[in-house]
Parts: C-alpha cells; structure tokens; sequence
C-alpha cells in the first residue's frame, strides 16, 4: 500500500449538506441514523437524517459482511455465484470501527503470500468502500481504544475523517478518492489553531475514557496469564455469541445448504467460538468441550493470534462485547487482567 | 477478476462401492473435460465435496494423483451430509472444490524407508500416500503399513492388501476385538510396535530411520504419537492429519483454528512437533 | 431487537441498545431468532386430509370446512364437545379473539393454553394468596436486591438475560441463594446451594418459613398491618410443627439441616428479597402448594409489595402472560374476571353482542383434560393454534390416540407431529410477519411490528380465527386491524384500560406499559402489591402440608426423573431446530446422569441407553455428568423422537390441574 500524504481542511458545518451530496456520488451512504429510541447505521438520503450524537452499538460490519448471505444457488445443474458489488460509503465510523475494518480487509484479502485465498464477498464490497471516520469527542463506557492503539483519533485506513469542532468540521484526507471527494468543495486548509483543538479534543476524551492500561506487546505478555483469566471469566459465561457476533472484527461463519425445491441455496451466516457446537470435530468431539477452553481461544485469537496472521492485534477496543454481554463481562478487564497477570 | 473460492464444480460419481456397512468408496470425476483432464493435487490434500441440498464437508482424497481422469473418496456415514453421500450411487451429481491443504511430505523422503500407521476410516486419508509411494516403487525404501479397526467389518480397502504386499509394502493388521473367525492378529494398533506385551500380536518393528505418517481417530493419533516418541522416534518426522477440524477448507470460516494455525492452510498435515506446540496452545492450566 | 430485512428476507438482528430491560443484550437465541424463519419447511398452504393423506386447499375451502364441522359438532352436541388451545406465542390481540371465538361463537368455556402446562399453579396460587397472578416485581429492580433467592430456575440457561442480572447483582454485593436439585451454572456462584429432591419443595418452603420463626426474623409490623391475621396464626401452626424442623425435613428433602438453617437465615436477614422461581415450583402435583409457599415465605419477611423484593415467576413463552391476561383460560375472562360471576357474564356478552343466557356459564375443562375429553368422545372437534401437545403433554402414549378421536384443525408455522395427526392444518404468520402486542413477563405490554409480509399464502391467526367465526355466522371477531382489538380490550380489562395503541407507539413509552394501568394518564406499575396493599387487600396465608409425589422411585423404577430446557432449545424445537445455529449446538435428547450411578449400571458417557417408566419407553445417549445428584436424572424435553414426555405423569394438581412434570419413576439400562 502506497503511502499517501493527506491534507487537512476546514469545513463549516452549513456545508454539510453538500459533503453529504459528493458522497452520494461514490455509492449508497450508510451513516448513523435515528430509528426509534436507537441509532443505527442506515442508508440515508440527505444530511439532516445523520446523528453523530452518539456512538452506536451497531456494528457497521454487517455492511461488508453480513449476518446471513447466499454464496450461490444451484438451479438446472448450474451453480451460480450470487455476488453482489456495492459501492458504498460508510459515514461516521469510529475510530475503532475504522480499524476494524482494516482487520477485515485484510482478512479476506489476499494476505497470505503462498495460498491467499482472497474472499470475492466481502472484498468486491471492500474494495468499492469509501470511508468516513468521525473521531470521537466522547467515550462510551466500556471504550478503551486508546490502550489498543486504535483511537480515540483515527490516524489511518480511511478516506475521509471528521472532528467537530463545535463551528467547523475538520477534514483530513488520508487516500486518493477522499482527497478527489474533498476537492469538488473547494475547503480552506485548517488552521493551526484547529489543529492544536483536534488535540484537544483527543486528549480530552482520553482523560474521560480514564483507561489505565495499555496493551501494545501483549501478544508477547499473554500467554503466562491467559489461562487464569479465561477461567475466572468464563464461569459466567451465559454462551449467547454476542461478543462474537457484535466484534467487528470477527469474521467466522458457518455455511449450509437450503434445498428450496427447484433450486438449492448455499448460505453463510455468523458463527461464534465461543458456542461448543463450533468446536466440532468429525468424529463426534469437541476441540474446546469446557467454556474456559473456549475463552481462552477468543482471548487468544484477538490478542496473539492475528498478530501472527496478519500483523496485528484485532481488538479495537470498542467496547461492543462488554455492552452486549448478559452476564456483564467486560473486556477491558479481561485485557487489563492479562497484562497484571492474572 | 479473482477466482471465487466458494464455487464448487459439477462432478459426477461413476462408481459407488460399500467398503464397510458405514463407509462408501465414490469414484468422481468432473463434468467439465477440461478440468477433468488438468485437476491434480498431491496425496494428503483434501476437497470440499457437496451434496447440494445437505451441506459440504472436507474429505481427504484417498486415491492416488497418478489415477488419471478421476478420484476417489471413501467417506464414513457419520452425520446429516456424508449420510447424504451414503445415500448416491453412480450418476448422481456432487460438487467439488479444491484441492485445498499442504500434503504427506513425501516429496522430501526420496530414498528413505515410510511407515504408515492408521486407525478405522484414518486408512483413507493416508492411502492416498501409500498408493502413490508404491506406483514410484523404486524412490523409496522399506514401505511398510500398521492398520487397525474396531472389529474386521471395519476395515477399509479389504481387497487390496495382497496387492500391496506383492508390491513389497510390509503388510500389518490388526482388530481391537475379535469377532467370528477372524484369525489375524488383535490388539490395538499401538500395541503392533509399542512396548507393551499383547499375547495375540505378531510384533512389528519399525526401521528406526523411517518417517512415520499417522492418521485416524483423534485419540488414536495421540498415543501412537506417544509410543513412537517412547521409541525414540525424532518428532519431526512423525506425521500426522488433523483433518477433522476444518469446515470451509479456505482459511476463512474460523472452524479449524488452533493455536495460531488453521488446519486446512497450515495443515492438514503437521509434524508431531507442530502439534506438541499447538497443543501447548491448547492447555488451560 | 430490530430485524434486518433484505430481498423480503429477514436476515439477521440487531438488538435494541436503548431497551431498559435487555439493554442491547441477547441471548443465543434471540441472536438467530431469524433463522427459522424461512426454512423451507414453513405452512404456506392451507391443508385438508384426504384419504389419509394431506391435499393443498384453498382458503374458503379450508375455512368453510372448519366453521361448518364444528357448528354442525355444537348442534348434535352442544357447545361443550368443541376443545380450543390458544397459543402463548400469538399476540395479546390474537388471543382475545381466540377466546372471544370460543365464548362469543361457540359458546364453550372449553378454552385454555399452555400456561396450564407452566405457570397455572403461578396464576391459582398467587391469586389466592395475593389477589393477582403475575410477577409482583419487575426485572431490573433484581440489581438492587441484597439478596435472591431462586428456585426451581436454571436462570442463566433459561432466561440469560435475567440469568445475567442476577449474577451481576451477586458481583454488587446480593446474597444468591439457589435452591435445586441440580449443580446448574448459577449455583456455582450462590453463596448458599441446596439440593433437594424434586418434588419436595413444600417440606424445605415449610422449614424456611420454621427457621425464620424461630429465628424471630420475620416482619412483625408487616404481617400485622397487612396479612389476613387468622390466615397467619394458621399457616404459623402448622409450620411450626417438628415435621418441618430442619432436621427432620431433611429425611425428605435430603438437605442438610446446618445448610438449610443457614440459606433461611441469610435470606431473611438481607432485605430486600427477591425470590426468583419457574417450573421446579410449578411443574409438579403440589404445584399450587408450592407457589402459596413461596408466596408464605416472602409475606412473613415483609418482602412484597416493596422494590427489588417480590415473588417473581419467570415465564416462559414470549406471550404466555399476555395469554393469560386475555383470559385464554377455562375460568377466567380476559382481565381474570371469572366465567362464574353472572354480572361480568353479562358485561362481556353485551359487548360481544350475544345473548348472556347462552353463554357458558360453568368453568371448562383445561387442556390435559381436553385431551382426555377428546380420546373418550366427549369433546368432538379440536381447534389448536400453535401449540403442540403431541411432544409437550405429559404421559404421550394416550396423547396420540386421543388426538386421533376429535376432527381436528391445526394452526401453525410449521407441519409439527400434532399438525400430522389433523384434518385440516392452517398456515399462520410467525412473529416477524404480523402487528400486534406482546406482554412479558414483567407485565409489560409492547409492541410487536411486522418486518415482511406473511409467507406463502400464511395468514395472522387474528384473521384466521376471524374468518372462521364470521363463518359460523358471528362476525365480532372480525376487526379491521389489531388496533381496533386492543381498542376493545381496554374497554373490557380494567388492568389494561390505559394500556392504548396509540401510547405504547409513541415516543414517550417506546418499550411499552406495565399492567396494571387503568386510564389512559397512569404510567404503568412497576411493582404490585404497593406498600403491602395486596390486590385482594390483605395477603393471605395458606396452609400447605407435604404431600409426597405420587409416583417416587421404588426397586423397580428407581431414578426419579426430572425433565426440563438447555440454553439452545425452545419446547419442542419447531423452531430452533430448524435453526442451523442451534441445531448444531444440541442435536438430539440425552440424559443426564451422575457418575456413580452411571458406573454401576455399566453406562458410558455417549453410549446408548433405553429409559423406561410405567407409561413408556425412549431410548437416549447418556450425559454423564456430576450436574446431577446420585439418584436423580434430567432429560431435556424438546426432542420430538425421544419425547421426555413418553415417560412422565400426566396426574394433576387438583388446583391448578399443572400436570407433575418434574417428578416421575424410571428405570435404565444400557441399550
């Protein structure tokens, strides 16, 4: 990946509305919206239905991968592959949701030099993605992205991002297409004064998220501590996946075949490690019968694993599994004990 | 435009033969003449095979690539989509991708003496190497083959043990339980070479230089792994498949993850040392 | 949860951050709740059998058909040959009309749902003990609590959500007490676990409520100013008594006299209590028993009518209490007002538009008697919406062959072994294809909203039932929406009059309304009983004796048997087993029996055993495990070819006719 030197604009709020519009013409825009007492990220049609007022739960992963999705259909002996390109923007993504996504893309890329298998479904999507990062002025309570290194500031994998700064956007550009975007609304370059208040602003909400660890180089502290940490934890485990599904860096699925008849369906759908069920091994056992096997291997995976696969770790530090879990365990502490020692 | 790793081709079966009353052989080959004629793949990988309507499950090919045209794959009923499999005979249509995972290294053993051992269904996916080590005769040194099944309705590729032992494999088999009139040897397959006395055995011994490729239950390949080690077995020449643990066959789907490895890109095939590593991997306490 | 709708297709959740009871957490199964919805195997046509085979029909015919045999079954033999099982998963409006079909177009009490199979001993019992039937507390007044007391619920595996709060209330500093046979994941972290043999739960209530009298723990100033003093100097007496001394109690109950000692008197001095309980109270012969009991333990403590205290039933299906409260039931109108009281008769007959004097007038029967009406002829003809009693009534062996007596119409989602067995089978919308309300267990009513059309030719039940009434000439259960149903059912049900459409869509109560709200300015109730003010006015006390179940392990039979749910199953897995998720998790019945008594049998963990009782036989892979005592074995229930419920007894509580499904004899060997 070339590096790119990007630019930093400011941009009044009152002309939104018209970035809104020269987003429009890169593909469907995908941005926080109002539904009901919940934001979610929905398609939107024009500038006043996005609500940056909150973080969402909703995990904007479902976009490039979603929860269940047809591969192929099987019909008069023809196997025909049901891929679907989107060009998409995703505006208002979080920080650690941005990193997420660069987790994802290189994941499914070709990332493996001798056999890469590069996934057509996710990466005919990623590869259309325009991405609009909003870099938050405020955490939620079980954010801890700046001990993963990951935010509160996105500082790369995306096109575009935005700061408030009350009056004014600031705009950065970080790739080709944000800077081609950006160009058509003829912003002036921020002013140094407005950068230092993005500092601001980032150290602010760092004091806020009040997190007192830091995980850089836990892959090489982890596995002396990991297996007291998953035991203790994983005695409340209600096994509900919700960690899994709602990560937005978690990729795995399961696939099966529906027979409609006149045509055979081959679908996939999210998948979780921490379900025994997933553990399966033909023959009829389990790799990880105990729940503490299975915590550990989520541990593990996001923590050591994938710095081995593909450079980093992949927790983001965005809080969504602590949120969703019914039986309250939080990963910030499991990565904080980690780190102590268990 | 990449390829879409998720697309089976067409293949249809032209011959399915009970091997047991719980594994079919199927002999396949693909629709498409043009495939048919290149698709080829090294003994110890393994295809995702479809039974459209019921589901796709990785099997090791247990044929050798020197058989031309086509491939064999013999598969145990033990769920919903290899009882489908169970259930085709010759005509019906499949799909196939792959072929997917590393392989048994006998591209690095020219000369050397290879011994396979194997438990139940485990023979199918190392018969690919035995088969193929025995068209290239003349490479290789002492071939020699320890199986063992349940009872002798279990064993695999009954009719073709004198075959291999004209073509000058040492032939060794074993039951764990007699049943009827069998009048061979019983014990477990571990008990063919490891110290322990068992009184209805014919000992084997293994030439100590041999490369040792292990394959069947996942219980079996621990303890056999065990006594070659006891033995004095270097563990970078035992190998073994883990092949049970995968599900997409392409790296993506998370279900073969162990340690930091996925079976069906690291693997199926790892050295007893990999697996001692991934196994620390595994432990809790 | 929101659902993700695209193609038409539902294909995936998004819970609801802002819910202030889930909080955007979902259990595994409410995050594949999708994946049944369009299996191939859904009802999307409407069935008649023919010639002992089913025949795709058209609507008119299918409908005509019903509304014609059974008005011809109330002319030959009156209105009280016709059967109705309602379902606990079709809305609050489906319901009311489901029972207005029976009472206002029919003229049958003969109406019940599976409630009689859950929760009825919760509704008598906690009717005559406090005036109302329902959870007196809601969910999250548990995170207050300082101490919880659950029994006879595997919280976590059966209601997570719930499961979840609890084990966080224990981190903020409440005193868990789990009181159940078996070692289930909450009781890894209760200060106190008690195992007592099923079905002796009213000998360890008694002696609770003993150790708390001795101990002078209990509320003086509360059970004087607000419980029915004789009721009190009664129960007092008799629990007194040395057969429930801790000691002596534990010959039946087999638990330590020093431990139960010890749970009473942490419960009683951590106030407030909560007691959290569900089918292991309910679920048995002495079902009402049990549940006065409890309702006993916690008016003695003071500890109702206050919040984060109460006697919290969990209920099980996602509207069993909204079936309930629409009088779905033999005894009761919608709103609990009772089918013997000539004024309410005639309250709900003018509204209905037919006549009082034909109205039933006496309590009809419930569905395991229905059942049994229907095998020995009485009841002719059979109309049950989404419930499947061929795989959820106790001792099925008779069950089929009293099914196959009546002419009988299923309605349902999917072709389940009691759709099999019927003569006309109706296709039905599932939750995410209609509008309606739902009330949980929490009494709170909300909203559910329609993501995709019905499937196929599928229809609403509310339409169906309508169709079928206007049919048999009575057209009030014919309504232009659900809205206009809830309209009627604030007129009528008094706990629901404020409880309007228009408030529960709105933004000021986006999640909905707790019953009791009686105008349309009430705000709902959190807590019942408020202050000690009980719905009847003061709280009685009932005496309750042990009675030992009717059938307990002897030499032939000796395990006692105790059935139940796992985490990854609703009931009879219609659904989740058509669910490739949850199917995959649990695929088939086990059970689940200790160590020990594994090894003296010969049993393997995963070898094949045959389980046989004196009604019946299944054979099931053995779960060995120290979950359960020595003695005692559990099978999960939601497997339809190893049905639990071949082997259970189907004999009734007398009060509340719950049959006693949690204890029962069985022998076993390897297969």
């Amino acid at each position: 990946m070339t590096h790119f030197q990007g630019h930093t604009y400011a941009m009044k709020k009152e002309m939104f509305p018209d970035f809104v519009e020269a987003l429009k013409k890169e593909g469907m825009v995908v941005a926080p919206k109002s539904v009901g007492s919940d934001l979610l990220y929905m398609p939107i049609d024009n500038a006043s239905e996005v609500d940056f007022s909150r973080i969402p739960l909703d995990d904007p992963k479902m976009y490039v991968f979603p929860m269940t999705e047809k591969i192929f259909t099987l019909k008069d002996e023809k196997v025909v592959p049901l891929l679907k390109s989107m060009k998409l923007v995703l505006l208002g993504m979080r920080p650690c949701d941005v990193a997420a996504f660069q987790c994802l893309n290189r994941f499914f890329g070709d990332y493996v030099e001798e056999n890469g298998i590069r996934d057509p479904y996710v990466m005919d999507k990623m590869d259309d993605l325009t991405i609009v990062a909003f870099n938050c002025p405020h955490p939620k309570e079980h954010c801890f992205c700046s001990a993963m290194g990951t935010g509160p500031v996105a500082t790369s994998g995306f096109d575009l991002s935005l700061t408030d700064l009350g009056d004014n956007y600031l705009v950065e550009t970080r790739s080709e297409r944000g800077e081609k975007i950006i160009q058509k609304l003829f912003l002036p370059t921020a002013s140094s004064e407005e950068m230092v208040e993005r500092e601001e602003i980032r150290k602010r909400c760092e004091t806020e998220m009040n997190v007192d660890f830091n995980a850089e180089g836990i892959e090489k502290k982890i596995e002396k501590t990991v297996n007291a940490v998953a035991e203790k934890y994983a005695e409340k485990c209600i096994v509900c996946g919700g960690c899994n599904f709602y990560c937005p860096t978690c990729s795995c699925y399961n696939m099966s075949d529906v027979d409609r008849g006149t045509a055979v369906e081959r679908i996939r759908f999210w998948d979780s490690c921490m379900l025994r069920g997933f553990t399966w091994l033909a023959g009829g056992t389990f790799e990880r019968d105990a729940i503490g096997a299975r915590m550990k291997q989520r541990l593990m995976h996001k923590l050591s694993y994938t710095v081995v696969h593909y450079g980093t770790l992949s927790c983001t530090g965005c809080g969504r599994c602590s949120q969703v879990c019914p039986s309250y365990i939080f990963m910030e502490d499991m990565v904080r004990d980690i780190l102590r020692g268990g | 435009m990449s390829t879409n790793p998720y697309i089976p081709h067409l293949a249809t079966i032209k011959e399915a033969k009970e091997l047991t009353d719980d594994t079919k052989n199927l002999r396949i080959a693909f629709d498409d003449r043009k495939i048919r004629k290149s698709w080829t793949f090294k003994p110890g990988q393994f295809v995702e095979v479809s039974a459209f309507g019921f589901g796709e499950v990785p099997i090791s090919i247990a044929s050798s690539p020197t058989l031309q045209g086509c491939f064999e794959l013999a598969i145990r009923n033990s769920g919903r989509v290899t009882s489908a499999f169970h259930s085709m005979e010759a005509g019906d249509k499949i799909g196939v991708r792959g072929p997917y995972g590393n392989w048994w290294p006998y591209d690095r053993l020219l000369g050397k003496d290879v011994t396979v051992i194997a438990g139940g269904i485990g023979l199918a996916a190392c018969s690919n190497v035995l088969r193929y080590l025995i068209d290239k005769r003349s490479d290789y040194g002492e071939l020699q083959l320890l199986y063992g099944a349940v009872i002798p309705d279990r064993l695999v590729f009954t009719d073709e043990y004198e075959k291999w032992r004209e073509a000058g494999v040492d032939v060794n088999i074993t039951v764990d339980q007699r049943v009827r009139d069998w009048k061979g040897n019983v014990g477990l397959v571990t008990q063919l070479f490891n110290e322990q006395p068992a009184p209805e055995l014919e000992k084997v011994e293994i030439p100590s230089n041999a490369a040792v490729f292990v394959c069947g239950p996942a219980v079996m390949i621990h303890f056999c792994c065990l006594d070659l080690v006891k033995l004095g077995f270097n563990t970078e020449k035992i190998y073994v498949s883990l092949e049970g643990h995968m599900k997409c066959g392409v790296g993506k789907c998370g279900h073969c993850n162990i340690g930091p490895k996925y079976v069906c890109r690291d693997g199926p095939i790892f050295s007893h040392a990999q697996v001692e590593e991934i196994e620390g991997y595994k432990k809790t306490t | 949860m929101y659902l993700i709708v695209e193609g038409g297709e539902v294909i995936g959740v998004v819970p609801c951050e802002s819910h202030p009871v889930s909080e955007g957490k979902l259990c595994i199964k409410g995050w594949k709740a999708h994946e049944f919805i369009h299996s191939p195997d859904r009802l999307t046509k409407p069935l008649i059998k023919r010639g002992g085979r089913f025949v795709e029909a058209s609507w008119d015919e299918a409908l005509d058909l019903v509304a014609e045999r059974f008005t011809d079954i109330v002319d030959r033999h009156g209105p009280r040959a016709l059967g109705f099982f309602s379902s606990a998963r079709c809305t609050n409006e489906e319901n009311y009309v489901m029972q207005k079909l029976a009472r206002a177009a029919f003229k049958s009490n003969n109406i019940d749902h599976c409630a009689r199979l859950c929760h009825a001993s919760t509704v008598a019992g906690l009717m005559a003990a406090f005036g109302s039937g329902a959870m007196t507390n809601s969910i999250n007044e548990l995170l207050d609590a300082k101490s919880i007391l659950v029994t006879g619920s595997n919280t976590t595996e059966q209601h997570p959500i719930i499961g979840g709060k609890i084990l966080h209330a224990r981190k903020r500093g409440a005193k868990l007490i789990v009181i159940d046979p078996r070692e289930i994941q909450l009781a890894k972290h209760a200060d106190v676990h008690l195992r007592p043999l099923p079905g002796t739960d009213v000998a360890w209530l008694n002696s609770f409520i003993h150790v708390i009298l001795e101990e002078g723990l209990e509320d003086e100033k509360f059970i004087q100013d607000h419980l029915e003093s004789e009721s009190f100097q009664e129960m007092k007496k008799i629990v007194m008594s040395p057969r429930y001394s801790p000691e002596n109690t534990e010959k039946v109950t087999s638990i330590p006299a020093h431990d139960l000692r010890r749970a009473a008197i942490l419960f009683a001095s951590n106030r407030p209590g909560s007691v959290v309980y569900s089918m292991g109270i309910t679920q048995h012969v002495q079902g009402t028993d049990n549940v006065k009991s409890v309702a006993n333990l916690q008016m003695i403590i003071g500890n109702v009518g206050f919040y984060a205290t109460g006697v919290n039933p969990l209920r099980g299906q996602n509207n069993v209490q909204g079936a309930c409260d629409m009088g779905a039931l033999p005894s009761w109108f919608p709103g609990y007002q009772p089918v013997t009281d000539s004024s309410i008769q005639r309250k709900m007959a003018k509204a209905w538009g037919v006549r009082a004097e034909e109205m039933d007038s006496m309590v009809g029967l419930t569905i395991v008697e229905m059942v049994k009406a229907a095998g020995s002829g009485d009841i002719k003809g059979l109309y049950i919406i989404g419930e499947n009693p061929m795989v959820s009534d106790p001792n099925l062996n008779s069950t089929e062959e009293s099914l196959k007596e009546p002419f009988l119409v299923v309605q349902d989602i999917f072709m389940t072994p009691t759709a099999e067995l019927a003569d006309v089978v109706l296709p039905a919308a599932s939750f995410a294809e209609k509008e309606g309300t739902y009330t949980s267990t929490q009494r709170t009513v909300s909203r559910v909203r329609r993501a995709i059309e019905p499937l196929g030719d599928s229809k609403p039940d509310d339409w169906i039932i309508g169709q079928i009434a206007e049919r048999a000439w009575y057209e009030g259960c014919s309504y232009s929406s659900p809205a206009e149903i809830l309209d009627e059912i604030n007129r009528l049900v008094p706990i629901y009059a404020g409880i309007t459409w228009k408030r529960i869509d709105s933004a000021e109560f986006p999640f909905g309304i707790s019953w009791p709200c009686p105008t349309e300015e009430h705000p709902g109730t959190d807590y019942l009983h408020g202050g000690g003010n009980f719905s009847r006015g003061k709280g009685k006390c009932h005496v309750c004796e042990y009675v030992k179940p009717p059938e307990e392990p002897d030499t032939e039979y000796p395990f006692r048997l105790t059935t139940g749910r796992i985490a990854f199953h609703y009931h009879t897995g219609t659904m989740t087993r058509r669910s490739p998720t949850l199917d995959r998790e649990v695929r088939s019945a086990y059970i689940e029996i200790n160590p020990a008594d594994a090894s003296e049998l010969g049993i393997r963990h995963n070898g094949v055993v045959k389980v046989r009782s004196r009604r019946g036989e299944i054979t099931v892979r053995a779960e060995v495990s120290e979950t359960v005592p020595r003695g005692v074995v559990f099978i999960p229930w939601h497997f339809k070819e190893a049905a639990a419920n071949k082997l259970t007894n189907d004999t009734l509580d007398p009060d509340s006719k719950i049959p006693g499904f949690k204890v029962c004899a069985v022998k076993i060997e390897r297969a």
